[in-house]
């Protein structure tokens, strides 16, 4: 309501503009109303360019003043209604449903004398009076504040000897012709017109003609506006009106009515209010002889009877009445001038004919057989050649347009008060067309092709009218009436202006409207103007607020110009420029706390006083780390960079100034009118306003969009249907447009065109309205689209956006050893700190040759901390963050590159989006699977179904060949035929006929694409499909059908219908088909409704899908008044989807069901396989689907996700209310404890409706069972409900992995700990969503035994090890500051300490991407051994103690050997720490080798190759003088005693590593290491139990968990260096490791 | 203008790029399938490896300990003993006393022929000469060369003397340069003291300036160690350039001179001891030391040691494995031991 109050506000504006002066000489007032909604007013006079202003006089301030007081109550009223009732209530309001609704604010003194039935056009007034109430105030205090020059306008005075004119509708074609004959008699003219139907090109060649200042001025203004119409005459003063303002097109008329009421008896009464309330004495009004109707004699004279039989004569008879009325009481001088066609145009050949484009069909024949001449239409099209007239053609009276406007200005010449003359305005004589078509023929001198149709409704023989009255009284005759001479001159107008008037240059856009803050929030408006230069003009609602504020508003008010705001298009992905690089990417990489952490220490190490280094150890990690993270962002940067650059460069057409240019994409503005051709890719998000097609229809490619390979149809907005490619080189509007979002289904906005194109309606716009970027026109000539998004902004753009960044397990478990680290490392340094002080405070003053001066400074107690907090830094690997994410992004490679995960199908390989959570994939313990697509391959095919309560197919298992069902069909049994119409009408299937004749259908869902071919082999073929009108092909006769409306599918709705009209019998239909709780209520009362319901279960049982189809004859005005109410919520743009399902369902009720559809979904290849091996891997299957119960469980059996009675058990929780579910879920909860321990396998069941009551009441009970079932299955399920349910395990604590292939999973998908889209048939839009696509279910297998394992024990050793190798070298400096007085000395220098920490022990360890416990297919036939990474055995805090003890136990060897032998005279210091380094280098060297279980020949490289590049750098290092390390390394290197000494180290340090791993391995085997020995000694080995025992073992180990204990994990570590038995622990194993 | 007329060019986004195969490019590293060898912990490559340390460490350990043994050495400590008895309660005063007489005359028995040259060194125990202020406390670049004569960056609080003029070499570690003196007589004959080439060749050439001269050394208020000749160049300062290579422990030797003459079993050497360098104020040693090398360096039974033990344990470990191999055969990868493949009757 809210926005229709704005958007209603910018169309009132857009009534009361006045256009500006197209010359300087002349004068004209100027009104704009700018951003404030402030109606300013000033009169601008300038003559040979000497400016002089006027103003108008503040009259009517008072007036204004009382109407702005009265006002106030209806717009506080108005406001209050509009924010206090819900949405619901507005609905209904805005349908006129709820009359009571109906504010009686609305109704308010302007319109109270106007009272029409249009429900629609009331909320209108309601804006109106609303709008014009908040202009007036604001005209007022404008008035108030603006000083004026007390000038009068000569507009405003009447002259003597000089009328006044008034000529409403002065912009058209006999209204300009009229005001050109006024202004060469010397009469000052006044005309106001809205441009609805006139051509301001008209106003432009008047005002040429007649420059002078006081002859001619242009309001721009809606009659219908009777405020507008007020205030024109309160400004101007009128001596004489001439009304020739109507919309005049009897076609329309029939079409329209309402419309024709409204402008032509409506905008009548107004103006002569107007009039009476002005003193406006003299009124000239242009009828028709249609009032008239079908007069039983010839000619027409005045006194004929008028019966008009058209809307359009009826209301220009009304108007006559209420003018005739009028004037009885009054003094007003009235002249009614009837007449009919009117040919010709000015002898001088200044003005013309020149109609809108799109209502040139409606047209008058002349004007059609210049299109036919020119070659815009084809030909001439006749309707009717069999009246009774001379050669069967209509006879009508034609006039010339000069002859007419003589009359007029006669009939003002001879006005007198209280006198009243009517006069038909004709020759007396009638032409028939063919005459017509002749003369025609002979002015243009083409050939006109002339076919013949069948009579229009409303039209009748032959017409003229008896000219004797006008002839006498007012001395008239026709004059220049020549049928061929009046053609010639029109045509030679028509030839000079093909185009109508030519585009005026400068036509300025209105000034925007005031907006109200609250109600424009998420909207943006697009402006746009073929013709003008690049003005742009997407704003959103706080710029236009922000700037309406007072700097928009100041400038209009000052300079009279247009405000443009310009938006230039880059499509830019780019994260980083040139300049923001280095700062963002540095900001960005010290948000993480990791960071922060290490540039503190840094820092800290500039304060040389307790670096116990060279700032540059830490310095240049750090900026080695950095640089690495910033290049790669650089590098993808640098990518998209290029990327763009070829998307920014493409060509593409766009109208600039009326004509088509060629601009490089980047330069498409918002508002740009852009060109494509067919196979054109389109380069930013349109809404289309033209296309070749005649139906105003496309067609376009989306699957760079949304993965779906059928083709689209786009269709242009209601209110551009029917433009001719040239008119859209001058179009010009307003789109309302939300803010920019990433959701491809959607769009809601609206449209409306400026004149001279329609602009009374809004038209709304709809997904299927846009052209979105990166998708491809096809079978399409050319389509045309104004700009709405460009660059980032289009829903591609948006969709691209970096995803949240998921944490995984062992993300999370390494922030957590890292906190404990740090914690140790503060207790370290705590500890060291005291040690330190008090060492220093006792002994270190005895040693003089320290020099401890005698008093530090204040911060001297902190010096040795802190000096330790440096020294003892190291202990959190600054490389671990780098590491991870490198291998991290070679284990997405992988399995991008995986080629067994290709799907040869569809050709798409596997890919992983999300690089960052791999070893997830290994954790997985439930997996939350959506049925169709993901486990069926969603090849839908018709199998059988039920029509009436007749089986078909039953025998067979397909229909298609039942043969009683082809006898039914060719006997056109009527339940069959209608049966099959719905299988053919009810879907928004399009058929493409190819070359040689074939159709093919291209459709959005499987089951509707399997339908229509069904039918289609059943002899109902759907042939073809243009625009609303649809053929269909039944044994060899064509059927037609109109299609009125499709009520389309949602999955709320669950059902679709059509509203379709039969051509033959014109009945209209209501043709649904949808699930059967969508349709079955639906039935009519007293339907049958058992067969069906039977039908369903039956087919269901098969696992088949069912559809029911119903149908409904809906009467004509039940469909007009519903129609009514569709296209207004089709226009909403809030909750749009949620209004339309609520008027989609007043008409879907009473419904006949005449059968149901099964169609069959097969499942995929290797579904069971693959849930087999990952239940035995422990993992829990919970299958989450919206199809039916019956269907789902069907399914499940089918794919080995649950067992079948014996083995297994189903429990079903249902119920309908809150008691019944609770009893329901508790039963269920009671047999899964008790039976848990009985090997069965047992799953429960659930509803959506029970699982709402569920989710919302017994989250608790229902988590507890969630923890105890190992599988479950949810049938209909919403999107939302599946995400509720991944959060709900993810609560618990479990890792959660989702799959799905439709938009419905993708709320699933990105809840999960994993998403896993497949690139199905459902399009992309899951696979777009997820962190891995796969083309295939099966391949999950691979996804998570191999990559996920492989990962998992990857990450967990290289994590650890990265700690591990920090604590060592750190150990060794905390040990020896114990040999070094407690002082903080580092034992390592500043280059080793850097290079240990980047290159020497961080490479070797990388190759562990590359390492495999186990080998693939001990894996795939083991599946179980998952189970440790499930549990995370490999990394968890004990494994990390091991880790831990490991470096301690290292340090410890590394140090005391070195101290002891390099003791004494050796005891040099850089001698011996480059001998511990080495130590450290050496035994890293080997526990890589000793943990990595398959060495290739990178493996070997890295490691051995790491000793090399030691040796080379120290070496290199060793040979630099002013190195401390200068010539170590070779003193070293000669010594035998140090290759001795670190020989030693490694045997000390690896020997009874290497001995409790034998131990381990050979009598503590875990699962890995018996399966490695089996592996590596016989070939690959098959598990001897049978799957049964082991899924009862699994079952165990379930069973055996208490329900208190909502994780089993926690105790089930298994430690590395520990001697405990791997859980979960058999008594076998345990005796035996006790004989041990 | 015509939307038709460049309909040709307009075609170049045709489907055809789209049927390109993403089928991704086979190589093993890709699919992760490089050959590895996959070492497995058998008893046979577990017990050969502990055996082949062990049988390859004993010799080592042996062979070291008989360098270790050969190397003959005479370690004297002197710092108490050189102190008179009336003065043993007042180390510190005796030795900070300018008056005291420091020489002290001892004798010392050659246990074992020794070699020439034989090693002088001093020890000091206590000595924290890797002390954060201390090890810092000198400057590479001024004792490097003349040109950077004033930068003293680290050598606070000896870096200038109290009127500011820059001490060479200056630092902590100069100023506390080791000042004892020793001299040897073998039946009164005074055995020649070589105090060449005691430092590293490459630290005279490249750590020390040839034209870097004492200046300012030892001129303070307090002095700390020896004092240096002000006309002789760091680079032969051989001293001083041993005592800059800082020890990394507490106890520590450092290289006096040698004597290039072979000492004889049970000869009588009289040694005279200038007892100047103050270690009685943190009750640190001194030592003096007359050792010979050999291959291993000078005496340290720790890696011999160390290596006999290291061997024998891993036969013995070696041993143990093959024992309890024999005790416990296990068949290794026997999918029986898999948790799940185990009868579930067993599991209570």
């Amino acid at each position: 309501m809210h926005h229709g109050i704005c958007r209603i506000m910018w169309y009132f504006h857009l009534r009361i503009l006045l256009l500006p002066r197209f010359n300087p000489n002349c004068d004209i007032i100027r009104q704009s109303c700018n951003d404030d909604g402030e109606l300013s007013l000033s009169l601008m006079q300038t003559r040979a360019g000497q400016p002089r202003s006027q103003a108008i006089p503040p009259i009517g301030i008072p007036s204004l003043l009382l109407r702005f007081l009265l006002a106030i109550p209806s717009v506080l009223s108005s406001s209050f209604f509009c924010s206090s009732l819900d949405l619901r209530k507005l609905l209904m309001a805005d349908a006129g449903l709820d009359r009571r609704a109906q504010p009686r604010a609305g109704r308010s003194w302007s319109f109270s004398e106007m009272d029409y039935s249009d429900t629609k056009q009331k909320s209108h007034v309601l804006n109106k009076v609303f709008m014009a109430t908040i202009i007036t105030a604001m005209c007022i205090i404008v008035i108030m504040q603006t000083p004026c020059h007390h000038e009068p306008n000569m507009f405003f005075i009447h002259e003597r000897g000089v009328t006044h004119v008034l000529v409403t509708g002065g912009a058209g074609y006999i209204g300009s012709h009229a005001a050109l004959r006024l202004l060469k008699d010397s009469y000052r003219v006044t005309i106001v017109d809205n441009l609805s139907r006139g051509n301001i090109g008209a106003i432009k060649v008047l005002q040429e003609q007649f420059p002078e200042s006081g002859r001619l001025q242009f309001i721009h203004a809606d009659l219908g506006d009777a405020r507008v119409v007020n205030q024109i005459f309160a400004k101007n003063a009128f001596d004489a009106v001439m009304h020739f303002a109507a919309v005049a097109y009897v076609g329309e008329s029939t079409l329209d009515p309402l419309r024709y009421y409204h402008n032509i008896t409506s905008n009548t009464l107004v103006l002569l209010e107007a009039m009476a309330a002005h003193g406006v004495k003299t009124l000239i009004y242009s009828s028709t002889c249609a009032t008239y109707g079908e007069p039983k004699k010839m000619p027409i004279t005045e006194l004929t009877p008028q019966v008009p039989i058209n809307p359009y004569g009826k209301a220009k008879k009304m108007a006559e009445e209420i003018i005739l009325d009028f004037s009885k009481r009054s003094s007003m001088a009235v002249m009614i001038l009837r007449y009919f066609n009117v040919i010709g145009s000015d002898p001088g050949g200044r003005l013309g004919e020149s109609p809108r484009p799109e209502l040139r069909e409606h047209g008058r024949i002349s004007g059609a057989c210049f299109d036919a001449a020119l070659g815009i239409i084809p030909g001439l099209k006749v309707k009717g050649n069999d009246y009774i007239t001379p050669d069967g053609t209509c006879v009508r009276d034609y006039i010339d347009v000069t002859d007419l406007v003589d009359a007029h200005v006669k009939a003002l010449n001879k006005a007198e008060p209280d006198k009243v003359g009517i006069y038909n305005v004709g020759t007396g004589k009638g032409r028939s067309v063919k005459e017509f078509v002749e003369a025609c023929k002979k002015a243009t001198g083409v050939d006109i092709k002339v076919e013949y149709f069948d009579r229009r409704p409303g039209d009748y023989a032959e017409v003229y009218s008896d000219p004797s009255k006008i002839n006498s009284e007012l001395n008239w005759t026709a004059q220049h009436t020549d049928l061929l001479e009046s053609l010639k001159i029109a045509w030679r107008w028509q030839k000079l202006h093909r185009n109508g008037y030519a585009p005026p240059k400068a036509i300025s856009l209105p000034p925007r409207r005031v907006i109200p803050r609250s109600s424009c929030d998420g909207k943006g408006f697009v402006f746009f103007d073929a013709i003008a230069t690049g003005e742009i003009v997407r704003t959103t609602s706080e710029e236009i607020v922000q700037q309406s504020g007072c700097r928009v508003s100041s400038l209009v008010h000052e300079s009279n110009q247009e405000i443009f705001l310009f938006v230039s298009y880059i499509g830019n992905n780019l994260k980083y420029t040139l300049w923001n690089f280095l700062p963002k990417n540095l900001w960005e990489q010290f948000r993480r706390f990791m960071n922060q952490y290490f540039l503190l220490i840094a820092c800290l190490q500039l304060w040389s006083l307790i670096t116990p280094v060279n700032p540059a150890s830490t310095w240049g990690p750090l900026i080695i780390i950095f640089a690495v993270s910033a290049t790669k962002e650089a590098w993808d940067d640098y990518n998209r960079y290029l990327s763009d650059k070829q998307a920014n460069e493409k060509e593409v057409w766009v109208v600039k100034d009326g004509i088509r240019k060629h601009i490089q994409a980047q330069d498409i503005h918002v508002g740009n009118i852009v060109w494509l051709r067919e196979n054109d890719e389109v380069p930013c998000d349109l809404v289309l306003i033209g296309t070749s097609e005649p139906q105003g229809i496309c067609y376009v490619e989306t699957s760079a969009l949304d993965g779906e390979t059928d083709l689209k149809t786009r269709v242009v907005p209601s209110a551009c249907i029917g433009l001719a490619s040239e008119q859209l080189h001058i179009i010009k509007g307003v789109i309302e447009c939300p803010n920019p979002d990433k959701d491809i289904r959607r769009f809601d906005g609206n449209m409306r065109l400026f004149p001279p194109f329609i602009d009374n309606d809004l038209c709304p716009l709809t997904i299927s309205n846009t052209l979105l970027q990166s998708c491809y026109l096809r079978n399409t000539e050319w389509a045309c689209g104004v700009a709405v998004y460009t660059g980032n902004e289009t829903k591609l753009g948006m969709s691209r956006g970096v995803p949240e960044p998921k944490l995984t397990a062992v993300d999370a478990m390494i922030d957590k050893l890292t906190g404990a680290i740090f914690l140790f490392q503060v207790v370290v340094v705590i500890v060291l700190g005291f040690a330190g002080n008090i060492w220093k405070d006792t002994e270190a003053r005895k040693q003089w040759y320290v020099k401890y001066p005698e008093d530090g400074p204040w911060y001297e107690l902190l010096v040795i901390p802190l000096r330790f907090e440096l020294l003892c830094s190291i202990m959190i690997p600054i490389s671990i963050k780098v590491s991870l994410d490198l291998v991290k992004s070679i284990y997405a490679k992988f399995i991008d590159w995986d080629e067994e995960m290709y799907d040869h199908d569809t050709r798409t390989p596997s890919h992983a989006a999300n690089t960052a959570i791999s070893e997830d994939l290994g954790q997985v313990e439930y997996i939350l699977t959506d049925k169709t697509g993901t486990l069926t391959e969603n090849k839908m095919i018709f199998r059988r179904c039920c029509i009436n309560g007749v089986f078909y197919g039953n025998e067979s298992g397909d229909a298609l060949k039942d043969v009683e069902l082809l006898n039914a069909v060719a006997n056109n049994v009527a339940d069959v035929i209608r049966f099959l119409t719905i299988m053919t009408v009810c879907n928004t299937v399009i058929p493409i006929r190819s070359k040689s004749g074939m159709i093919s259908y291209k459709a959005q869902s499987q089951d509707e694409d399997a339908l229509v071919n069904a039918a289609a082999r059943l002899h109902m073929v759907l042939i073809s499909k243009n625009g609303s009108s649809l053929e269909i092909n039944l044994n060899g006769s064509l059927i037609h059908y109109e299609i009125l409306d499709i009520l389309e599918f949602t999955s709320d709705r669950k059902r679709m219908s059509v509203v379709v009209k039969d051509c033959q019998d014109g009945k209209i239909l209501l043709l649904s088909k949808g699930a059967d709780e969508a349709i079955l209520p639906c039935a009519y009362a007293g339907q049958q409704i058992r067969p069906f319901v039977d039908a369903v279960e039956q087919y269901a049982q098969l696992g088949l899908r069912t559809l029911c189809l119903a149908w409904r004859e809906l009467k004509d005005d039940e469909y007009n008044e519903w129609s009514h109410a569709f296209k207004q919520a089709r226009s909403t743009l809030v909750d749009r989807e949620w209004k339309l399902a609520e008027v989609c369902q007043i008409l879907e009720h009473d419904l006949e069901i005449v059968g149901v559809t099964a169609i069959e979904d097969r499942l995929q290849d290797g579904v069971p396989e693959t849930i087999e091996t990952l239940r035995q891997a422990g993992i829990n299957f919970w299958m989450l689907t919206g199809d039916k119960q019956n269907t789902a469980i069907q399914i499940a059996l089918l794919c080995n996700f649950i067992s079948s009675e014996p083995k297994g058990q189903l429990l079903f929780i249902n119920g309908k209310t809150e008691d019944e579910v609770l009893r329901s879920l508790e039963r269920v909860l009671l047999t899964m404890r008790i039976t848990s321990s009985e090997p069965k396998d047992l799953a429960f069941v659930v509803d959506g409706w029970a699982l709402e009551i569920i989710l919302k009441q017994y989250r608790a009970v229902f988590t507890e069972l969630a923890i105890l079932s190992r599988t479950a299955i949810c049938c209909r399920v919403t999107p939302s409900q599946k995400a509720q349910l991944v959060e709900l395990l993810k609560s618990c604590d479990y890792r959660t992995l989702a799959i799905g292939d439709g938009g419905n999973d993708v709320r699933m998908i990105q809840q999960a700990d994993i998403g896993v889209g497949i690139s199905g048939r459902e399009g992309l839009q899951a696979a777009r969503a997820a962190d891995y696509s796969i083309g295939k279910f099966r391949f999950l297998k691979r996804l998570i035994l191999v990559h996920g394992r492989y990962s998992y024990n990857r990450t967990a050793f290289l994590s650890q090890y990265s700690f591990y190798k920090s604590l060592l070298i750190c150990f060794i400096q905390i040990f020896f500051s114990f040999f070094s007085g407690v002082s903080g000395t580092s034992l390592f220098n500043s280059i080793s300490l850097m290079a240990y920490n980047v290159f020497y022990t961080s490479i070797p360890v990388l190759t562990v991407v590359l390492d495999k416990d186990l080998s693939e297919k001990t894996v795939m036939q083991n599946p179980q051994i998952l189970l440790y990474c499930q549990a995370g055995r490999l990394l968890n805090p004990s494994t990390f103690a091991g880790w831990f003890g490991r470096s301690l136990y290292h340090a410890l060897v590394v140090f005391l050997i070195t101290v002891h032998a390099y003791a004494d005279e050796k005891s040099e210091m850089e001698e011996l720490s480059m001998v511990a380094l080495s130590g450290c280098i050496w035994l890293q060297a080997f526990v890589v080798t000793i943990e990595m279980n398959s060495f290739t020949i990178l493996q070997h490289l890295a490691i051995w190759g790491n000793f090399a590049a030691f040796y080379f750098i120290n070496s290199v290092v060793s040979t630099i003088p002013s190195a401390g390390m200068y010539t170590i390394m070779f003193r070293l290197c000669r010594q035998p005693s140090y290759w001795i000494t670190v020989v030693l180290i490694v045997a000390v340090g690896m020997g009874p590593v290497l001995a409790l791993k034998y131990l381990r391995y050979t009598y503590r085997s875990s699962a890995i290491n018996i399966l490695q020995q089996a592996e590596r000694s016989r070939g690959p080995i098959f598990s001897v139990g049978g799957l049964e025992s082991q899924l009862k073992s699994l079952e165990k180990d379930v069973a055996s968990l208490s329900t208190s204990q909502s994780k089993f994990r926690n105790s089930v570590y298994e430690p590395l260096l520990s001697v405990s038995d791997p859980p979960p622990a058999s008594t076998r194993s345990t005796q035996r490791s006790v004989k041990f | 203008m015509n939307p038709r007329g460049d309909s040709t060019s307009g075609s170049d986004g045709a489907p055809e790029p789209r049927r390109k195969s993403k089928k991704p490019k086979y190589s093993r590293f890709t699919q992760q399938e490089l050959p590895a060898c996959k070492p497995l912990l058998t008893p046979a490559i577990v017990v050969t490896t502990f055996a082949f340390i062990g049988i390859i460490f004993i010799p080592i350990g042996l062979l070291s300990l008989s360098a270790s043994e050969q190397v003959v050495e005479i370690v004297y400590q002197y710092d108490t003993d050189c102190i008179p008895e009336q003065l043993q309660n007042d180390k510190v005063a005796f030795i900070q006393s300018s008056k005291t007489n420091k020489t002290c005359t001892r004798t010392l028995t050659v246990p074992k022929n020794m070699e020439g040259p034989v090693h002088i060194y001093y020890e000091l125990d206590n000595f924290y000469q890797n002390h954060r202020r201390y090890v810092k406390s000198r400057s590479d670049k001024q004792l490097r060369s003349k040109a950077s004569e004033t930068v003293t960056t680290n050598c606070a609080p000896e870096a200038t003397t109290s009127d500011g003029s820059v001490i060479v070499p200056c630092g902590l570690i100069a100023w506390s340069l080791f000042n004892d003196t020793y001299s040897f007589a073998v039946n009164s004959k005074i055995i020649e003291v070589n105090k060449k080439n005691i430092a590293w060749q490459s630290d005279k050439e490249h750590k020390f300036g040839s034209d870097v001269y004492p200046k300012n050394f030892q001129m303070g208020g307090l002095i700390g160690g020896a004092k240096l000749n002000a006309s002789i160049p760091l680079s032969e300062q051989e001293d001083l350039i041993v005592w800059m290579r800082t020890a990394a422990l507490p106890r520590f030797r450092k290289l006096y001179g040698r004597i290039e003459t072979n000492l004889a079993a049970n000869e009588q050497i009289t040694v005279t001891i200038q007892n100047n360098y103050n270690t009685y104020s943190f009750e640190g040693k001194k030592n003096l030391v007359l050792s010979t090398t050999s291959w291993i360096g000078g005496k340290n039974d720790f890696l011999g040691t160390a290596y006999l033990t290291v061997g024998s344990l891993c036969l013995f470990l070696a041993i143990g494995f093959i024992i309890l191999y024999l005790l416990k055969p296990r068949t290794l990868g026997d999918p029986s031991y898999l948790s799940w493949n185990r009868n579930p009757d067993g599991h209570y």
